[in-house]
């Protein structure tokens, strides 16, 4: 999963001082996040589930899951 | 090279028997999971091994399946619904280069509908950035190596949905090497719906343009998947 510098600096923002600032596009890709890993949909106008979503997916990155896949392809581009 | 291919069954059954008989074809040993009596028959008719399980939840249906290729020997195991066919193309090439990936698999598939006619779409897969590169859940092909580490159990036993990302997490935790088959025309992947059963396709999004997906001629299923035209009215 490729998550944008951007949201990644929040997140570490977030780990280290418990705040942090996302407009309206992190805002979207966090929610998108959430809804991939199976979280559901972010309410978005609510800070509360915003910081909840946040403090889930520095949960996630902690357990490793946004190691950078190794991918291959194999064969010829059609 | 020893393949089996878990199917959890829910209805469908015409469907079934070509997708069974299809892997058997391709030297593919099918492991049915079901609990309608029908699965049962049908697993006795194609002497394959079933497996009595309920179909809720669906995490645990399939990582019965997984584990039970232990007793087999499988050197891997292919990722495939009920309604999920594949090339020859594809096993090939997935059994050509399965010892250097934990993980084979494609970007994108082909959706057909069959009702009185068949209508056909491709579609290219995740497209959105978080999900990009990671091959669709269709046809994943999993070695020994990748089962290992994992215990046999690629998904979280609980879900009932996700099940395509429980095991992509998996992929990644355990650090797998991911092949992505960008290959000839021969190598495809094909899912089947048809409004004669209760499916999850969400086809006419596909059809309509609310999911990207291109439209094309159903001709081009001739070479490879030709006993789709038994399922026409």
């Amino acid at each position: 999963m490729n998550l944008s510098k951007e949201l990644l600096d929040q997140v570490e923002r977030f780990s280290k001082t418990r705040s942090f600032s996302i407009g309206a596009d992190l805002k979207k890709e966090l929610n998108e996040w959430h809804r991939q890993a199976g979280h559901g949909k972010v309410n978005l106008a609510c800070s509360t589930c915003i910081r909840n979503a946040m403090s889930r997916l520095l949960k996630s990155i902690n357990d490793g899951e946004n190691l950078n896949p190794r991918i291959h392809f194999i064969g010829i581009k059609q | 090279m020893i393949v089996t291919a878990p199917i959890p069954v829910l209805g469908r059954f015409p469907l079934l028997r070509l997708t069974i008989s299809r892997l058997i074809k391709q030297g593919i040993t099918p492991i049915i999971l079901g609990h309608e009596n029908e699965a049962n028959e049908i697993a006795k008719e194609f002497d394959c091994e079933f497996i009595s399980i309920s179909n809720d939840p669906l995490g645990n249906k399939w990582n019965k399946g997984f584990q039970a290729s232990k007793n087999y020997n499988a050197d891997a195991v292919i990722f495939m619904g009920s309604s999920d066919w594949c090339s020859d193309g594809y096993i090939e090439r997935c059994k050509e280069h399965s010892k250097n990936y934990g993980m084979i698999g494609m970007l994108g598939c082909h959706f057909a509908d069959v009702s009185d006619s068949i209508r056909l779409v491709h579609w290219k897969g995740y497209n959105n950035n978080m999900r990009k590169n990671e091959p669709i859940g269709i046809g994943r092909f999993l070695n020994r190596e990748f089962l290992e580490k994992i215990n046999y159990t690629p998904f979280d036993d609980r879900i009932n949905s996700g099940l395509d990302w429980s095991m992509w997490k998996k992929a990644i935790k355990t650090n797998q090497d991911i092949g992505i088959l960008e290959c000839d025309k021969s190598v495809q992947l094909l899912s089947i719906s048809t409004n004669k059963w209760t499916n999850k396709h969400k086809f006419n999004d596909h059809w309509d343009g609310i999911l990207k997906s291109e439209r094309c001629s159903a001709g081009i299923l001739q070479n490879d998947f030709k006993e789709i035209e038994k399922l026409l009215y």
